[in-house]
């Protein structure tokens, strides 16, 4: 008797957790290069292009989501988590989001601690998260990332595009991307593997950055560290004039001149030359930080 | 012209005498001490010098920088929130922008110490500069709360880290105050400030709301 008391109230507690968490599953019609925004503060956000021109949300809601904000307005397509006024943080208001979207549709996602994964969309992306992880692929539209703590993967398709990457303390690992990038962070880490470089403006303020890539004719790369270190590997043959210079940090180069002292009793180094016909430009400073250049 | 023509003979002989004049002269009394004495008496008018100097070789930093700030600001006023109206109405005030040497402004339950920006002791940045910064740190105040409190940390950790470069760049420019390498570090580095306050903003403005119900 006892034994059926447990397995009934067993069976009532699960059920009732179970009744905690909505399933959602709903569409709607979407222009094919229409923008999506999405906004959710904790749990999923998993976004996959594909050739319909429907916008589609499947996934749970939390106990403490009180819905989801699913419409479409002309051209653009609002999918927004509302949480209950009770909810704090970490308190129940997850939200796993499975959407489908038109694969050359713009996206402007905002999450909190949710990650977002996105693939398979080739149009223009905006993504932010402030703990939450971002992965994504970028085709040859712009890419904006921001993140406050949040780590970012970022791969592209070795198509030239623009991309602007910030973190405060989330490390960046980015890949396959060609073209323009603006990377940015103070504590993270940055690891860039590139291709076919056109502009590169890469600045850390204690965060370790390391580039590897070709460069394109006349590209221009800017790195700038107050203490972190900076690596650089570019491609052989190596085309460029480099001006790299530090306060108090080393400089270490596989190949061109051995760097300087920039004066008979201070600390800094400098390192200026050609190396091929000078067509692009490096151009790196760090107050500390130690600064490595190197081909492959 | 027949002075310029010698014989093997006779620049033998200018090249004996020159080889016996003395390898240096003593003067007849220590110098050092008067150079020295008119060398301090030059060195204000020589750093008045130099900060003017500073003055227009960095106008078009601080120009830049001071735009960015005022760009940042103005991105976070489009965002529309009513709070940044507020903002705004606060941070002209005359007690908000008359900034005093070391400024202590709200960061959260922690007050950060936020010095004015100096570059290196010679020149300050202007107050519009200020006034930007003034407004961002406002900002972030109010809307630090609506991030999760490890994240909260995580952005003043990092400000504090960027402001520890302020100092070191700060205290290396007043060793160094000609080296361009610190001056140019130093503009990004305050506009970095710049950026993370304006992003962690910008952030925190689009973090969902509660429903309403």
């Amino acid at each position: 008797m006892i034994k059926r008391f447990f397995l009934v109230a067993a069976l009532l507690c699960a059920s009732t957790a179970y009744a905690d968490e909505e399933d959602f599953d709903h569409s709607l019609q979407a222009d094919p290069k229409g923008d999506v925004e999405i906004s959710n503060v904790a749990g999923t956000v998993n976004v996959s292009g594909w050739d319909r021109q429907v916008v589609q949300v499947t996934g749970s809601l939390g106990e403490g989501v009180e819905r989801l904000d699913f419409r479409s307005e002309g051209k653009r397509t609002i999918i927004k988590v509302l949480l209950k006024k009770s909810t704090h943080w970490g308190d129940g208001g997850d939200a796993d989001l499975q959407i489908r979207v038109p694969a050359a549709s713009r996206l402007d996602i905002n999450t909190v601690s949710a990650d977002i994964v996105v693939h398979d969309v080739t149009g223009a992306q905006r993504l932010q998260a402030v703990s939450g992880e971002v992965t994504t692929e970028v085709d040859a539209e712009e890419a904006e990332v921001k993140t406050v703590s949040g780590d970012v993967s970022l791969r592209g398709e070795g198509k030239t595009s623009v991309l602007n990457l910030t973190t405060v303390s989330g490390n960046a690992q980015v890949s396959h991307v060609a073209g323009e990038i603006t990377a940015t962070t103070v504590s993270g880490d940055l690891t860039l593997s590139l291709d076919k470089l056109t502009r590169a403006r890469l600045r850390t303020t204690s965060g370790d950055l390391s580039m590897r890539g070709a460069m394109a004719d006349s590209a221009r790369v800017d790195g700038e560290t107050i203490s972190g270190d900076l690596s650089f590997t570019f491609k052989s043959p190596v085309d460029a004039e480099f001006d790299i210079e530090t306060f108090s940090g080393d400089i270490n180069n596989c190949f061109g001149p051995k760097s300087q002292s920039k004066s008979e009793h201070g600390p800094g180094r400098e390192l200026h030359f050609r190396q091929g016909a000078g067509s692009s430009q490096v151009r790196v400073n760090s107050l500390s930080g130690t600064i490595s250049i190197c081909d492959r | 012209m027949k002075d310029e023509l010698h014989t093997g003979d006779e620049q033998d002989d200018v090249l004996k005498a020159v080889g016996q004049l003395p390898q240096s002269i003593e003067p007849q009394r220590d110098l050092w001490p008067d150079i020295a004495s008119r060398l301090d008496a030059l060195v204000p008018a020589r750093r008045r010098g130099l900060q003017m100097g500073w003055t227009l070789a960095l106008a078009a930093g601080l120009g830049c920088v001071a735009l960015g700030a005022l760009l940042a600001v103005g991105v976070m006023k489009g965002s529309g929130s009513s709070t940044t109206g507020n903002l705004t109405a606060q941070a002209t005030s005359p007690a908000t922008t008359a900034l005093p040497a070391q400024t202590t402004a709200p960061a959260s339950g922690d007050t950060a110490q936020v010095r004015q920006a100096s570059l290196g002791g010679y020149a300050m940045l202007g107050p519009e500069y200020e006034q930007a910064r003034a407004q961002l740190l406002i900002g972030l105040a109010e809307r630090l709360d609506r991030l999760p409190p490890v994240e909260r940390q995580k952005v003043e950790r990092n400000l504090n880290e960027i402001r520890r470069a302020l100092g070191e760049l700060n205290a290396a420019l007043q060793l160094a105050p000609n080296d361009t390498l610190l001056r140019e570090l130093l503009l990004n580095t305050y506009h970095d400030e710049l950026t993370l306050l304006a992003n962690v903003n910008q952030i925190a403005d689009t973090i969902p709301s509660r429903s309403q119900s």
